[in-house]
């Protein structure tokens, strides 16, 4: 089975669960490929612990919840280490981090401290506890939510933490057909029930290691950081993206190229996936709020004007 | 240092040596001196490219550098001090006054130093681009070889050691901006190892060959040098009077004039009339002989002048021989110039004029000077019968070689010839006389042989023996340019060689006829017509002229009394080529040489006498230009198609084939936005024309250009769908 083949066969088994929702469950897969985390900013009830189950369950891999709360601790998600009176000595208790695939349900509604724990977490892919560093299992792959219309008493996750997520990801309510369809699916039966892992862990982990040898042409990486520079000199964003955006934008495209069947990014994965991966990363000025500019709208323009790379430069 | 730095060290190296080659020939023949300051000031720039030190440093540390040259050259100012900067800045106020101006010739040296080195400066600029961002140097190199070259041919610099240098450092460049060109291309691909085996293998082949080239023997050059063709052929203008030219300084006019003695030069075309001349038949008019060619000119001997006087009306005794009686005809001649001789045809016999003066005839140089009292005086309008010698054919091919001998002493000032002629001129008119009989037709062999040799009639390219310079043998041998003064001199010093008296004779050619009077042309004589010819003596026959300049005929009348009518005909119908002289083993560069500057001159009047044709077809081709450029769109594919067709299936030839398509598409309005992907653009482009070629050459080309996959295309597919967008294009 190719890489395309083994990817598709992800998705399309996520969208054994999902309705209508292709795009976010390319989406998903291409941030679990690209070692990244997802950040879902949605209302409930759309499916978002459907997809990541899915998810989860097509790569048989083990899936935690964590349902971020104002009074959750770091230890909740961490783990706690325990005296085992028996045995004389702390036992170390592992946390849902310790997991797979997680769904930070409603991350914004813990205190920063909380969030924080599971943001080192997902950066370094290893945890401290009582001074013990623990790598986590691989692979890992955060899906966090967020609900939008709530702002009594969340905690908005700061800019730095925002950069940590690969991808930001808006579901949407479904069309009306395809709800209708989800109403059927869930008639009789319940999907989620039925799904089977369709590649392993370690194909998963493969595939992982091969998103990276996905050719990046010096053109294309050109462009990524062309696409990065606007976005710190356009008028309407008060704060442009980071390097490390440059990073992830060109791992997303890596991951998105394989998922196309090709082992070399091409401009439109970039265009594709520049909203998804510097949406969250730039903050705009209060202008744009006022001239009625969203930041999608804002990064379109960007990449409209922004030429794309078909020739060799003299000087590469 | 790592190896890409070491790498780029040697190719910036080795330009700036190939830089250096330039400077030189440029340095040695401007006679500039600091020859070491200009290099210097190359190698700093080439180091500062090497470096990529920003242009904000860079400029002003050469700015100074330049500045502080001038000052140390020019003026004795201490560098840092008040007075540099007045001094720089008053010196950039008055030469940008004069450039603007365009006072050329007020710009003074600091400032042309100072241009030199933005002229250096944009050169290295120019260079350091083609060595970073092209990554080829061919074309420079190729211009260093040619401009040494033909330095060295056309100028005293000397380039043996400049061309050997400028072509291994050339070489060296070259093979190492290729190393780094492939290396820097296929940086997976190639191996390390491999690159440095291949810049070590050039340099190897380079040395090798290099000593083996230096060490071997080599051939002598196939062509000889034609500096000297050119150089005499170049106009020169000197302060020397005489020729047939009079004038003061600068540039000489053509006219008549005494002083012979350094014949050569230009001349400026005069056409102010001398004298109108009613005469019925068309006449050469002497006035003057010399007969000591001094090997630059002509002068006249100090034998004693033997002079007899004649009044007006009265016979007088030439020493050549008027013809019969009833063929004495008129000339009628009104001066319109002041001389104080008189115009002579071929046959004179007497002076008719109302003027009172009397007439002298110079033995010596058979002027016939005329005289009123004691002085030579100008006379206006005089009367001259005469009656044109006519010579037997017959009798003149029976002149014999042997009849020399018995000339007497008195011709001896005929034969004289300098000692420094060169050698080759005897041999040469032995070898072109060679076989004739007669002496007639010896004579006859060397005015022809003028018209079949490559020689040309040219007043303006006429040269001035300089040094040793014979000027004869300059003539014969190396320019073969010139004009009357020229051959004619020539041809006597080429009868003398064969033994035969010969002498200089100065008149003026017929002229023009500008009216009639009463059925009489009457002849304008102006300067332009100023000219000289030659008289050779043959026993038993007396003087004869001869006509070698190209463009003139001879006026000597003959008497075809032979007894064979079918005998040639003289200047109708031309003998075959006299049989150029064997090549000697000592002649032979010469006759090489002979043969180049013949090719060289041919060619230059092939160009100059269709200068009107060449500017028609220049103005055509442009027109047609034109009207290709703005129907292109009917013959493009026409021509795109065959074009791309010759080359090979491979990535270079699809990506050119591919660009070339997008530049077609963007000139027929379909261009691509700019954020615009190729993926995206290609659906459009599809949706336009039908069909999915343009997606299909784009997701090959995006293969081959994003994806580095370049091997697998399918390469006569792609031609295929590529044609076919542009026939559809065009329409």
């Amino acid at each position: 089975m190719t890489e395309q083949l083994q990817i598709q066969s992800i998705i399309t088994n996520i969208e054994k669960v999902m309705i209508g929702k292709k795009n976010i469950a390319e989406l998903a897969v291409i941030a679990l490929l690209a070692e990244g985390h997802v950040l879902l900013e949605d209302v409930p009830g759309v499916g978002k612990t459907m997809m990541v189950r899915a998810l989860a369950k097509s790569i048989g891999a083990d899936f935690k919840r964590i349902q971020f709360t104002p009074d959750l601790l770091p230890s909740d998600v961490l783990g706690v280490s325990i005296y085992n009176p028996k045995e004389m000595e702390f036992e170390f208790r592992a946390g849902p981090i310790m997991g797979n695939i997680i769904l930070a349900d409603e991350i914004n509604r813990t205190s920063p401290k909380t969030q924080s724990a599971l943001l080192e977490g997902m950066e370094e892919a290893s945890v401290t506890i009582d001074g013990i560093t623990m790598p986590i299992a691989k692979p890992f792959f955060v899906m966090a939510t967020q609900n939008p219309i709530e702002h009594e008493g969340t905690y908005p996750l700061p800019e730095a933490q925002l950069d940590r997520f690969l991808l930001k990801l808006k579901m949407g309510y479904p069309q009306p057909s395809e709800e209708i369809e989800i109403l059927d699916r869930v008639e009789k039966l319940t999907p989620i029930e039925h799904i089977e892992s369709v590649i392993s862990l370690e194909q998963l982990i493969n595939l992982q290691k091969q998103v990276k040898m996905v050719k990046v042409d010096q053109t294309m990486k050109g462009y990524i950081v062309d696409l990065a520079n606007r976005t710190r000199q356009d008028t309407y964003i008060y704060l442009g993206v980071s390097p490390r955006a440059s990073i992830a934008l060109m791992r997303a495209a890596q991951s998105y190229a394989m998922l196309q069947g090709r082992d070399f990014v091409i401009p439109d994965d970039i265009q594709y996936l520049t909203p998804f991966v510097f949406g969250h990363r730039v903050i705009l000025r209060p202008e744009a709020r006022y001239d009625g500019i969203s930041t999608e709208e804002v990064l379109a323009r960007i990449i409209n004007r922004t030429p794309v790379p078909y020739k060799r430069k003299v000087n590469q | 240092m790592s190896k890409k730095t070491g790498l780029s060290f040697f190719i910036y190296f080795s330009v700036f040596v190939l830089m250096a080659e330039w400077l030189k020939p440029v340095i040695e023949l401007t006679d500039t001196d600091h020859l070491y300051l200009f290099t210097v000031f190359l190698l700093i720039s080439f180091l500062f490219y090497f470096v990529r030190l920003k242009w904000y440093y860079a400029a002003p540390l050469k700015l100074v550098l330049i500045c502080w040259v001038i000052i140390s050259i020019y003026t004795d100012l201490s560098f840092f001090s008040l007075d540099t900067f007045s001094y720089l800045i008053e010196a950039l106020r008055v030469n940008l006054t004069a450039l603007v101006t365009c006072e050329w010739l007020e710009v003074t040296d600091p400032f042309r130093t100072f241009l030199f080195f933005l002229l250096l400066w944009m050169t290295t600029y120019l260079l350091n681009y083609w060595i970073r961002v092209r990554k080829n140097i061919l074309l420079f190199f190729i211009l260093t070889i040619l401009f040494i070259t033909i330095l060295d041919t056309f100028s005293p610099y000397n380039g043996e050691k400049s061309i050997v240098i400028a072509l291994i450092s050339g070489f060296v460049a070259m093979g190492l901006l290729y190393a780094q060109k492939i290396g820097s291309e296929n940086k997976e691909h190639v191996k390390a190892s491999f690159l440095l085996g291949s810049i070590g293998s050039l340099i190897g082949i380079l040395v090798f060959s290099g000593t083996l080239a230096v060490i071997l023997p080599k051939a002598g050059p196939s062509w000889p040098d034609p500096v000297p063709f050119l150089t005499s052929a170049k106009p020169t203008t000197s302060n020397v009077e005489g020729g047939t030219g009079t004038g003061s300084g600068g540039h000489r006019k053509v006219g008549y004039g005494e002083n012979d003695e350094n014949l050569g030069g230009a001349f400026v075309a005069d056409d102010s009339p001398v004298f109108t001349a009613a005469v019925p038949t068309k006449q050469y008019w002497k006035i003057e002989t010399k007969d000591t060619y001094t090997s630059k000119g002509w002068i006249q001997s100090n034998t004693e002048a033997q002079i007899s006087s004649y009044n007006v009306g009265e016979i007088i005794q030439s020493d050549i021989t008027p013809g019969e009686e009833e063929r004495t005809a008129i000339a009628r001649i009104s001066m319109l110039q002041e001389y104080p001789f008189v115009m002579q045809p071929y046959g004179i016999k007497r002076v008719d004029a109302l003027e009172p003066f009397t007439l002298s005839w110079n033995e010596t140089n058979q002027k016939i000077s005329t005289f009123n009292g004691g002085s030579t005086v100008p006379i206006q309008n005089y009367d001259v019968a005469y009656s044109e010698p006519v010579y037997s054919l017959k009798a003149l091919r029976n002149t014999k070689v042997e009849s020399l001998d018995s000339l007497t002493t008195e011709f001896d000032r005929y034969l004289q010839l300098p000692e420094t002629l060169p050698n080759r001129v005897r041999e040469l008119a032995t070898s072109i006389t060679d076989g004739d009989e007669s002496l007639y037709e010896k004579a006859k062999s060397i005015e022809r042989y003028f018209r079949q040799n490559g020689f040309r009639y040219d007043q303006q390219l006429a040269s001035i023996p300089e040094g040793d310079t014979d000027y004869v043998d300059q003539f014969l041998f190396d320019t073969k340019v010139g004009y009357c003064d020229n051959f004619s001199t020539s041809m006597v010093v080429l009868l003398r060689s064969e033994g035969i008296p010969a002498r200089w004779v100065k008149g003026f050619a017929p002229g023009e006829i500008v009216q009639r009077e009463d059925s009489v042309p009457v002849y304008e004589i102006t300067n332009n017509n100023a000219h000289s010819w030659v008289e050779a003596y043959f026993p038993n026959i007396g003087w004869i002229t001869f006509e070698p300049t190209i463009g003139f005929s001879n006026s000597a009348n003959f008497n075809y009394d032979l007894d064979i009518q079918t005998d040639e005909l003289e200047a109708q119908t031309p003998t075959p080529t006299p049989t150029p002289p064997k090549p000697k083993p000592e002649t032979e560069r010469a006759e090489v040489s002979e043969k180049f500057t013949e090719a060289m001159s041919n060619s230059v009047k092939w160009v100059l006498d269709r200068k009107a044709l060449f500017t028609w077809s220049i103005i055509g081709l442009a027109f047609i230009g034109l009207i290709a450029y703005r129907f292109r769109r009917k013959w493009l594919s026409n021509v795109l198609i065959p074009v791309f067709r010759v080359r090979k299936n491979d990535w270079d030839t699809f990506e050119k084939m591919y660009h070339q398509l997008l530049k077609q598409l963007h000139s027929y309005g379909y261009g691509k936005e700019q954020g615009q992907t190729l993926t995206d653009y290609a659906i459009q482009i599809d949706s336009y024309f039908g069909g999915n070629h343009m997606r299909k050459l784009t997701s090959a080309y995006e293969k081959g250009f994003y994806g580095g996959n370049k091997k697998e295309l399918d390469y006569p597919t792609m031609r295929e769908s590529w044609e076919n967008l542009i026939n559809q294009l065009s329409s």
